[in-house]
């Protein structure tokens, strides 16, 4: 407590015992209390306030004194001060001027050497009043050329613009400096980033009179900070979890990758166990204590391990763990970069995956595909990645063809064009489809069908690689070429062919046809007709009529053959056509279609006619003839009649007795009707056997009586000329065989007559001979005359005698053998004769034999 | 008179538009004391018959109007000739028109030229056959 209080109490203590007194008769008057404990009140708190009354004044007495003697001491020191201070300050400022003159002296050396820092002074409005070292260095301009200039120019023009350089001196004005960061430009137009401090002064009076300036360059700086920033950033923003723990590999950092990479975020896992938190396994080969010892004693590990997510799914990690030491090379931390090489496992089971699919694809393929790479833009090419059978096609093994094969299997010859002309559309940037052979390394010609596809280079200025699939067709192009021979061996085949022929499909259009076809229906080529159909050739009716017979196979499926009808030929003239008409089926057994063939049979036809007619007309002449032949021999028998019955009956003294020479003439007469009549006869049989018209009988013939018949026959003929006719017949004979018996007997007769005219003696013997089981013999063996050898050929022939004087001599037809001859054949016989001149004559007649 | 082999026993009808064979076939029946009616008119045959009534017909084939096929075709549609032998007598020799005539039905069949006795002999073996087949 200070004296004022005090001081100001004493007036006021007056009023206590009033202020008492008041309080303690309300208090009685409200019945609190009664009046003598009131009194006892009122006095007891006077006597109490009195007291701290008088206590309070008395401290404060006490207090006085003390102030007022320690402020005498203190006045005292303080005036012996001030006469010391007085001194010191004389002597100070003299110092201190001088000083001042150093300080002032030394500072504008300062500022003028310091080359870091611009330093200038501004005037009021901002136009340089001084320039230092520092500043010419950091602005390019020297003080001569600056000086007076305004401040402002070193601003870039958007500050200018936005009039930054008056607003900063304003700002530096109002709060006494401004302190900042900015672009500013150097003489030669470069810019750095400076900072600045703008200091406003001011003199005595308080007078702005201009500004200080001091600009540094920061751009290294903040290049600095930049990289900084950059590195940070960099830590956070890697790919690889960065992450740092204590050698307790307890976690004290973990980036950004890392959240990323395990799903946990910092804050979860500052401070816990890296191990724990990452669960991480080593591979089975490499011991977690291996790995430990190895780090401890390298500072360094990396290799690739196990960890896991947050989620607990496995991760593969390639990681690289540091140990960090202090100064002193004490272990302090440890920092790990893990890289999350999950996807690169994955992909290294999926190249793993695709390299055995390739194997496997490369060794079911039967073709190949490569490529190859254009050496330098030139043609040349070298192969650089072949999958599939290159091998078996080539003969070259994949390794040598990589190392040098440049297109090395040579082409075959015959296809050297194709395969430059697909070399040069290919290096030309197009695709190519190329069929060509190549003579492979085992000799052999192989046909390959090779796409090829070129690959750009990024300018799209040269093709630079080439993409080829081969194909090994050779047995199909073996199949085709031998298809097209086959093909072209059919097609000639079925163009040689003069009929027509043709296929046609369901529609009766025609799918292939022939020359002699298109000819017919006056189309150049086969090919005009293909698609076409009858109603393009025939009239409406007749191809109508095609149709509806097409139409019944394919409803039947039966084959329509030899048919022949009526069509329209060439010039649209009338022809005869022999069809015949064949369904097709497909392998499903389908029907798609018909072949067939039509041959123009006109002119058959008109041969077969004109035959007709010929074989008419010569039935009809037959006929005549047979008739002519009738008519001859009734004709002539008619006169021979009177003749021959006449002469006879005269001879027979029918009409009267004849003189001796009128008998001798009348049997003339009668026996030149005889020759002739026989004359007639064999004519007639000669006739009817050319004519075809002899019909033999085949009744049994009883050989013996045969035998007889000619003997009774011809016995006064061999009387007459003394000669003895004898007869032989073969005991193997069959008594009864088939045959003609009156043709038989002709046969006999006319041989034995005729030897017994050409013997004069001796005799004519017939035999009857069995040559074998199947065959007789008639043989007539005479003593006569005898056949000269240069005869024996003609003997057999019609109107032949040996000589023309026989005739006359001998008399006959000259007919009588041809007929024994012609029998024969019919009969399916022959006939032979033997003679030797003037000795004898034999005829055989050799006849197939057939017992009844 | 009734037919038998003796020829004496025979009237025949011999129709030949050949007078000469006419002739000549009366001269070889007449010899053997047969009788004989000729006639050279076929057309006559049927009015010849009714008048001469023949026990033996002889036709010759070939002859212009009434042949001797057609008669005989029609005689023998005759039952009241069923006893009366009719023969060809004919120069028709070829083997098909001899058997056309048995075929016809002719009972004998005798081909031109004939000798005499051939004739009598052929009418006697014919006539015996004709007569043995009608008893």
């Amino acid at each position: 407590m200070n004296d004022i209080p005090s001081r100001r109490l004493l007036p006021v203590a007056t009023l206590f015992p009033l202020v008492i007194a008041w309080v303690c008769l309300k208090g009685q008057q409200a019945g609190f209390y009664n009046a003598e404990f009131g009194l006892a009140l009122f006095a007891l708190a006077n006597v109490i306030v009195f007291a701290t009354l008088i206590f309070v004044v008395s401290r404060s007495l006490n207090h006085l004194d003390m102030q007022r003697s320690s402020a005498m001491q203190a006045l005292q020191a303080a005036h012996d001060q001030l006469d010391q201070h007085v001194q010191e300050r004389t002597l100070a400022l003299a110092q201190a001027n001088k000083a001042l003159e150093n300080s002032e002296r030394l500072f504008r050396l300062l500022v003028n050497s310091v080359r870091d820092y611009a330093i200038f002074m501004l005037d009021t409005s901002g136009n340089i009043v001084s320039w230092n070292t520092g500043a010419e260095h950091l602005k390019g301009y020297t003080a001569q050329e600056i000086l007076g200039q305004n401040f402002s120019r070193f601003y870039t023009p958007e500050d200018r613009a936005a009039n930054i350089p008056q607003r900063l001196l304003q700002i530096a004005e109002r709060e006494g400096h401004f302190v900042g960061e900015g672009w500013r430009v150097r003489k030669d137009g470069s810019r750095f980033w400076a900072s600045i401090v703008l200091t406003a002064i001011r003199d005595e009076q308080d007078k702005l009179i201009g500004f200080s300036k001091v600009a540094r360059n920061l751009t290294e700086r903040m290049e600095r900070e930049r990289q900084l920033r950059f590195h940070a950033s960099l830590q956070e923003a890697a790919t690889d979890a960065v992450i740092a723990t204590d050698m307790n590999f307890v976690i004290q950092s973990w980036n950004k990758a890392a959240e990323h990479m395990y799903g946990w975020r910092e804050h979860e896992v500052l401070g816990k166990l890296a191990t724990e938190i990452l669960d991480t396994r080593f591979p089975p080969e490499l011991p977690r204590e291996q790995v430990l010892r190895s780090f401890h004693e390298n500072a360094f590990w990396s290799g690739e391990l196990t960890q896991h997510h947050k989620d607990g799914s496995a991760i593969a990690v390639l990681g690289s763990t540091v140990l960090l030491k202090d100064e002193h090379d004490t272990p302090v931390g440890i920092v790990s970069v893990n890289h999350d090489i999950t996807s690169r496992k994955q992909a290294e089971e999926a190249l793993r995956l695709s390299e055995e699919r390739y194997r496997n694809l490369s060794s079911v393929l039967w073709d190949y595909a490569c490529s190859y790479h254009y050496l330098n833009g030139s043609y040349e090419a070298q192969l650089e990645w072949v999958v599939g059978a290159f091998e078996e096609i080539t003969g070259h093994s994949i390794e040598e063809a990589l190392k040098n094969f440049s297109l090395g299997t040579p082409i075959h010859p015959n296809d050297q064009g194709i395969f430059r002309q697909r070399q040069e559309k290919l290096h030309s940037g197009q695709d190519d489809i190329s069929e060509f052979r190549i003579i492979n390394k085992r000799g052999e010609v192989r046909w390959l069908r090779s796409y090829g596809r070129p690959e750009w280079d990024a300018t799209r200025q040269a093709v630079t690689r080439v993409y080829i699939g081969v194909q090994d067709i050779t047995e199909r192009k073996n199949i085709e070429v031998e298809l097209a021979e086959e093909r072209n061996r059919l097609r000639t085949l079925i163009d040689t062919l003069p009929d027509f022929i043709y296929i046609k499909d369901m529609q009766h259009r025609f799918l292939l046809t022939n020359i002699a076809h298109a000819r017919a229906r006056g189309c150049a080529s086969p090919d005009e007709l293909i698609g076409k159909s009858d109603f393009d050739f025939f009239p409406h009716d007749m191809a109508e009529r095609f149709q509806d017979e097409e139409t019944e196979i394919f409803r039947t499926g039966q084959p329509l053959l030899d048919y022949e009808q009526p069509s329209k030929g060439n010039a649209g003239g009338f022809v005869w056509a022999l069809s015949n008409k064949v369904p097709i089926r497909n392998v499903q057994g389908e029907l798609t279609g018909l072949v067939g063939i039509t041959r123009d049979i006109t002119e058959r036809k008109q041969q077969a006619q004109a035959l007709e007619i010929a074989l008419k007309r010569a039935e009809e002449a037959n006929r005549l003839k047979s008739e002519f032949l009738a008519t001859m021999s009734h004709e002539l028998r008619t006169p021979l009649n009177a003749i021959i019955g006449f002469s006879d009956a005269l001879s027979n003294h029918l009409a009267g007795e004849l003189n001796e020479r009128q008998q001798e003439y009348m049997q003339i007469i009668l026996n030149n009707g005889e020759h002739l009549l026989s004359i007639i006869n064999n004519l007639l049989d000669i006739s009817k056997i050319e004519a075809g018209q002899f019909e033999l009988n085949n009744t049994a013939v009883n050989i013996a009586g045969l035998l007889d018949h000619v003997k009774r026959s011809l016995q006064s003929l061999a009387d007459i000329k003394g000669l003895s006719l004898l007869t032989m017949l073969d005991e193997d004979m069959p008594t009864s065989i088939m045959g003609d018996d009156l043709r038989l007997k002709q046969i006999i007769i006319n041989l034995v007559g005729n030897a017994i005219k050409f013997t004069q003696t001796g005799s004519v013997k017939v035999c009857i001979i069995k040559i074998d089981a199947s065959n007789w013999a008639i043989k007539v063996t005479d003593t006569g005359i005898g056949i000269p050898p240069e005869a024996l050929e003609f003997v057999f022939e019609q109107f032949r005698q040996v000589d023309n004087s026989s005739t006359r001599h001998y008399g006959g037809t000259g007919l009588g053998l041809a007929i024994v001859r012609q029998l024969s054949l019919l009969m399916e016989g022959s006939a032979q004769v033997q003679s030797q001149l003037n000795k004898g004559s034999t005829f055989t007649i050799t006849l197939p034999l057939t017992k009844a | 008179m009734t037919l038998t082999r003796d020829s004496s026993s025979w009237r025949a009808l011999i129709v030949d538009d050949k007078v000469d064979n006419l002739k000549l076939a009366t001269l070889v029946l007449e010899s053997r004391k047969a009788k004989v009616k000729a006639i050279s008119e076929s057309q006559r045959v049927f009015e010849a018959i009714a008048e001469f009534q023949p026990n033996l017909i002889l036709l010759d084939l070939a002859m212009p109007g009434l042949n001797g096929w057609e008669i005989q075709r029609q005689l023998r549609a005759r039952p009241d000739l069923s006893s009366v032998p009719i023969i060809a007598l004919t120069a028709l020799s070829m083997e098909k028109d001899i058997q056309k005539g048995i075929e016809a039905g002719f009972d004998c069949y005798v081909t031109k030229p004939y000798r005499s006795e051939l004739l009598i002999a052929q009418l006697t073996a014919c006539i015996g056959q004709f007569i043995d087949g009608l008893s």
